[in-house]
């Protein structure tokens, strides 16, 4: 399997305090999707900020593949004062996605989404913010997506629809690395699961070929959350 | 790239208004520096020099406060790089201070306040003044913000005290005595300027050089120092 993002021996802390992540090896691998679970303030999202390539590492290696892109969606997004489609449409211009294709893809992921409201994203309730937050990190059809507590707001439906989304971009090839708090929908989508613990990986569980097969049926993905 | 990631860093300030209280007190000071009529040239340039110091680097703090941390690590991630996000982000606040720079030229021009005609060296040399210390605003306000100081209040009092010890500093320097200089080495190399447009025909040797050239080389060093520090703290 070809390794999209590698880390070895990472290590990472701010200024004179405790490590928030050491010794950690890793490796995102093509088309899996890897779920990292762990206490509040076990590290998390620092190592997901490591693996995006936000934050740089204080000790050890992090090694990406040539031209990877990488979608990130923080646990808590601060709404700006833009329409949803213009906030898109900057990030999209700041990819260079051409102008045709970024409309179209907003439009589609504003209809995925059910996001048709006109005010500015910081009239929105805290469901609909979080719709944008997916939105922008799937937005260029990223390599890796990147996503903190992803489902934090999201009504059932929306869930279902987020859960087929991430299982397509697996079968299309590009890696999916989460953390959250939902074995069910870790259950729709991740390959392997990672327990972070005082900043260590310290279990590593393999799902078998079953649970991802299982994952691509969207049948599956509907009668898990008992929706349409 | 740059072009439409700055341009999307200037929306989401201009949306922000956090643009409004800098603009409106350089637009206040600009008028009232003019109030009376007539007035010296580069006596006048030098006064709006410092005003628009110390509105670049506002716009600087305004700036870290408006994007945001979440939203500076998602448009860090569409950029491609950290690194590349920050130069954009130093451009667009650099936008900001040349656009007030010209304004601060030309307004006096525009509405006949000096005493004589401003001669091309005089308005170059203010321009060069103007773009130096709206540069070394910038940076010093985004030095000493988030992400390399995240607590607010202590950035914005280290932020004041180097804005006005920079200014203060040869005032200072006649209290406390000239071998004191030493200390002032690491601040931005302000007073000197400001100096220079106030008594312009003091020193024409490399010294007088060495005056405008140093805050280039001053905002140089600060420039890679930021985006080294930004770096490790993102």
């Amino acid at each position: 399997m070809e390794a999209l993002i590698e880390l070895r021996n990472v290590g990472k802390w701010y200024a004179a305090g405790r490590p928030v992540v050491q010794q950690v090896d890793l490796a995102v691998y093509r088309g899996q999707g890897l779920a990292i679970r762990g206490r509040n303030g076990s590290g998390k999202t620092t190592l997901l900020k490591l693996i995006a390539g936000i934050t740089r590492p204080s000790a050890g290696a992090v090694r990406r593949a040539p031209e990877l892109t990488v979608g990130y969606a923080p646990e808590r997004f601060p709404p700006v004062r833009f329409r949803a489609e213009e906030y898109l449409a900057h990030l999209g211009r700041i990819r260079r996605i051409p102008k045709p294709e970024l409309e179209r893809r907003i439009q589609e992921l504003m209809d995925l989404f059910q996001l048709h409201a006109a005010g500015p994203i910081t009239h929105f309730s805290k469901g609909m913010t979080q719709k944008v937050n997916l939105m922008q990190a799937v937005l260029a059809r990223p390599d890796v997506l990147v996503l903190d507590e992803p489902l934090s707001g999201l009504d059932a439906d929306s869930q279902a629809d987020f859960a087929r989304l991430l299982v397509k971009f697996k079968q299309e090839g590009a890696a999916i690395v989460m953390t959250g708090h939902e074995p069910g929908f870790e259950n729709a989508w991740a390959d392997r699961t990672v327990v972070i613990r005082y900043g260590r990986l310290e279990e590593l569980q393999e799902r078998g070929a079953g649970a991802a097969a299982q994952a691509e049926t969207s049948d599956w993905i509907c009668n898990q959350w008992g929706v349409n | 790239m740059f072009p439409r990631l700055v341009s999307y860093l200037l929306a989401v300030f201009l949306r922000s208004h956090r643009y409004f209280p800098p603009l409106l007190v350089f637009l206040l000071g600009l008028m009232l520096l003019y109030t009376a009529r007539p007035n010296p040239v580069m006596g006048s340039y030098a006064a709006s020099s410092v005003l628009l110091y110390f509105v670049s680097a506002w716009i600087g703090t305004g700036f870290c406060g408006a994007i945001g941390e979440a939203q500076e690590h998602i448009a860090a991630v569409h950029t491609g790089s950290v690194r590349k996000y920050l130069i954009g982000k130093t451009m667009a606040v650099f936008a900001c201070g040349l656009l007030l720079s010209l304004a601060a030229l030309i307004y006096p021009v525009a509405a006949g306040s000096f005493d004589e005609r401003v001669r091309a060296g005089e308005w170059l040399t203010a321009l060069l003044a103007h773009v130096e210390l709206a540069v070394l605003g910038g940076l010093a306000a985004l030095i000493l913000s988030q992400p390399v100081i995240r607590k607010g209040s202590l950035s914005a009092a280290m932020l004041l005290l180097v804005l006005i010890l920079s200014i203060a500093r040869d005032g200072i320097l006649k209290e406390i005595g000239g071998g004191f200089a030493p200390l002032f080495i690491p601040l931005p190399p302000v007073a000197p300027v400001v100096d220079r447009l106030i008594n312009p025909d003091a020193d024409l040797s490399m010294q007088n050089a060495a005056v405008w050239i140093w805050p280039l080389v001053y905002g140089g060093v600060l420039y890679v120092l930021y985006l080294r520090l930004a770096e490790k703290k993102m």
